[in-house]
């Protein structure tokens, strides 16, 4: 069904596979920078994964301005300000970022308040407010699969003093050039391949099915859902070369996806367990999802059934009674679950991911006032969350 | 600018207009009326300015919380803490006149939104609240994503807003 409205952008170039990160050179050359400032984390640099992407870069005859590897796995402004002023001393002229959604959302940060010439982004916090600025070439190269940050028009960003999680959501946010090579999800862990690739697996599902669907995002979230029907269990298990570039992929695709169509119920609920109980996100979506999809059942079903076709083949889509193929994707992804619980400890139940009991309604207050729940096509209220929560308690 | 395009813009604007109207003497009334928005409101901080602008230049609504009243603000010149302009008078009209719900324009872009998203929400929630009493059901069945079970009719509702204080 075609929306009476609807937009999309995805002006992102994707370089993905063999040699990918040898192009970067070549790439930045075509956005006429000389000097990129590098940003990635301690651990890339402790593992070599770093080390990895400056030698491709530089036997191309090509140096980057500054690398910059002090960055968290959360975001803050007070960071973001200081790695922009870095950037103005050291002359650079471009962004590069290496990790996962973390180094990836503060490299939109710096950029943000590099390209709109200002010192407080405070003030351009929410939907579409940012205007195109100065342009300010970047290349974002993700090291997990799940986030799809590299290609999504969305950065969140901590303010240490208020404690407040700032949502800026802007198509100005996406970065010129994404680039997955297989040498940069090699050394990913089992643990973190298996709930970063759930992750993906949230973002296609809450794209097909929230209010803004629409041809362009499905194609997306229908492809990403495949390839991870295909591809998780085996990158996980065995981490091969094939199937990690599959859910990188996936993982990208997804993104596109969930940029334009937007996120709902899992995520909403999913990032006030992340704000209040500290639950990893990826672990949070794997533990929610097929609860909040049974809770979406009687409005979404008929969607969630036409998933199963992408998920689990057609064999068993056919063998499938229609009405029943809602149910059917769920108790697959329920198999997931547990098959991905065996192979790594990822956690299945709130309880198992040590969140206390008591803090339950104050994760629901949170997660009626995130904006994911606004584009979930049930209404959730406080009682419903709750009773979501003490389901995957 | 053909004549028929000016006309139908001036009778957008002017029916906004009245709109818009409705919806803040419904914030002001309801507050009072009906407990569910009462507690959104009270959550508010003092001095909350929420603006909704149909364009650029349109018609305007700026509610703002103070000692515990909802008050219209006529000047267009401070700034709000949560600004929803839309991108055409067209799109604002779509949602004044119930033939889109909020949820729906905020996932289809309608509009720009200014402000702390998790802020807003509240204020989303007041509006699918008040607009199951001022739009009939065949047109709230269609935007509201739940029927919401209204605590006083609709009829009293229309009376506050249009002689209550
Ligand atoms: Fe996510």
């Amino acid at each position: 069904m075609i929306p009476k409205y609807y937009e999309f952008q995805n002006s992102t170039k994707i370089l993905s596979g063999e040699f990918a990160l040898e192009n970067i050179p070549t790439e930045l050359k075509m956005l006429n920078a000389k000097r990129p400032l590098f940003l990635s984390d301690e651990t890339l640099k402790q593992i070599g994964t770093l080390q990895i992407v400056l030698d491709a870069i530089e036997k191309q005859d090509f140096k980057v301005g500054k690398i910059y590897t002090q960055i968290p796995p959360d975001s803050d402004l007070e960071l973001i300000k200081k790695i922009a002023k870095i950037y103005k001393e050291e002359n650079c002229d471009s962004i590069i970022a290496l990790g996962g959604g973390s180094v990836i959302d503060t490299a939109k940060g710096v950029r943000m308040v590099l390209s709109q010439e200002i010192e407080d982004i405070r003030n351009l916090m929410g939907a579409e407010i940012l205007t195109y600025g100065k342009h300010i070439p970047f290349v974002a190269i993700p090291t997990t699969a799940g986030t799809g940050s590299e290609v999504t028009a969305v950065a969140v960003i901590l303010e240490k003093l208020k404690q407040i999680k700032m949502e800026f959501i802007s198509y100005n946010l996406l970065p010129d050039v994404a680039v997955i090579d297989f040498r940069m999800t090699k050394t990913l862990p089992k643990k973190i391949a298996a709930s970063t690739g759930m992750d993906a697996l949230c973002h296609a599902i809450e794209a097909y099915t929230c209010l803004q669907k629409n041809p362009m995002s499905d194609a997306y979230a229908i492809s990403a859902i495949k390839l991870i029907g295909e591809n998780l269990i085996e990158s996980v298990e065995k981490g091969s070369k094939i199937a990690r570039i599959a859910m990188a992929n996936a993982s990208m695709m997804a993104g596109v996806s969930f940029s334009n169509s937007m996120v709902g119920l899992v995520h909403a609920i999913g990032h006030a367990l992340g704000g209040v109980c500290k639950v990893p996100h990826g672990n949070a979506m794997n533990i929610l999802v097929p609860f909040c999809m049974k809770y979406n059942m009687d409005k979404i079903g008929e969607k969630y059934g036409e998933i199963l076709l992408y998920l689990a083949g057609e064999e068993v889509y056919l063998n499938t009674p229609k009405d029943k193929r809602g149910e059917k994707t769920v108790k697959i992804i329920e198999e997931m679950k547990e098959k991905l619980n065996k192979l790594t400890g990822l956690p299945i139940t709130l309880k198992e991911a040590g969140v206390k009991k008591e803090d339950l309604p104050e994760v629901a207050k949170k997660a009626i006032n995130d904006g994911a729940i606004i584009v979930n096509p049930k209404e959730a209220g406080y009682e419903d969350v709750l009773e979501i929560l003490q389901e995957a308690y | 600018m053909r004549a028929r395009t000016k006309i139908i813009t001036f009778g957008k604007k002017e029916i906004s207009k009245i709109v818009l109207f409705f919806l803040y003497r419904a914030f002001k009334v309801s507050y009072y009326l009906d407990t569910n928005i009462e507690k959104e409101i009270k959550k508010w901080k003092e001095n909350m300015q929420i603006e909704i602008k149909t364009c650029e230049n349109g018609p305007f609504l700026i509610l703002k919380k103070s000692n515990n009243q909802i008050k219209r603000i006529k000047r267009n010149d401070t700034k709000s803490d949560i600004s929803i302009q839309f991108k055409s008078l067209d799109s604002a009209f779509l949602m004044l006149t119930g033939r889109l719900g909020v949820a729906k324009a905020y996932a289809e872009h309608r509009f720009i939104l200014k402000g702390d998203i998790s802020e807003a929400m509240s204020f989303v929630r007041c509006v699918d609240i008040i607009e199951s009493y001022l739009f009939p059901r065949v047109i709230t069945k269609r935007i509201l994503k739940a029927k919401y079970k209204k605590q006083k009719s609709s009829i009293l509702m229309y009376v506050h807003i249009l002689i209550n204080r």
